[in-house]
């Protein structure tokens, strides 16, 4: 079952009002993406993005 | 009456979007809290204050609306974040540039392509995932 930290998680709830959020999710998804670009899933299985 | 937390309560074709929980592009912690999503079972404001863990359920970003999974789709805070999804959603496949944000982000919508399916998922689930998974 999920943990509390995975349990509240998306980035709408875990982000600061003040933060800006475009930003807190970039950092987030281009090291997922790029290490996805890495695997032999992503050339067999994948639109390239 | 149906728990709150009934998938059909929020989806209107839960069965098509709890098939793509087992596709096999999902990491355990994206495929659960996909799961979570799917089932309203992420503890949003909305949530917490009926288990009464808070007794404000309005959204802290735009304080307009009670903060519920539909309103974090919505809240013109997300906005930069999901209007960035759209773009590469709609690069990827421009079929679905006529859903609504909530039908892609609980990923209630068809595509036969499945390599356009597998990318469109994956995006989805990475996105909403929580920080580091």
């Amino acid at each position: 079952m999920a943990g509390s930290k995975s349990f509240s998680a998306i980035w709408h709830l875990r982000i600061d009002p003040s933060d800006n959020i475009i930003v807190r999710v970039m950092a987030d998804m281009k090291p997922k993406i790029e290490n996805l670009k890495k695997t032999q899933l992503y050339s067999n299985c994948f639109c390239q993005f | 009456m149906k728990p709150k937390i009934f998938t059909d309560n929020i989806i209107p074709n839960p069965k098509v979007s709890l098939s793509y929980l087992s596709s096999p592009i999902l990491s355990p912690p994206t495929r659960e809290n996909l799961f979570l999503t799917f089932h309203n079972l992420l503890l949003t404001r909305v949530r917490k204050k009926r288990l009464k863990i808070d007794t404000d359920d309005n959204c802290a970003h735009c304080k307009q609306a009670p903060e519920d999974i539909q309103h974090i789709f919505h809240c013109p805070a997300s906005q930069p974040a999901v209007n960035w999804m759209r773009r590469k959603i709609d690069g990827i496949a421009p079929e679905l540039a006529k859903e609504n944000h909530f039908s892609i982000f609980t990923l209630n919508f068809s595509i036969v392509n499945s390599n356009r399916k597998f990318s469109v998922i994956w995006l989805v689930a990475n996105l909403l995932a929580p920080y580091g998974t």
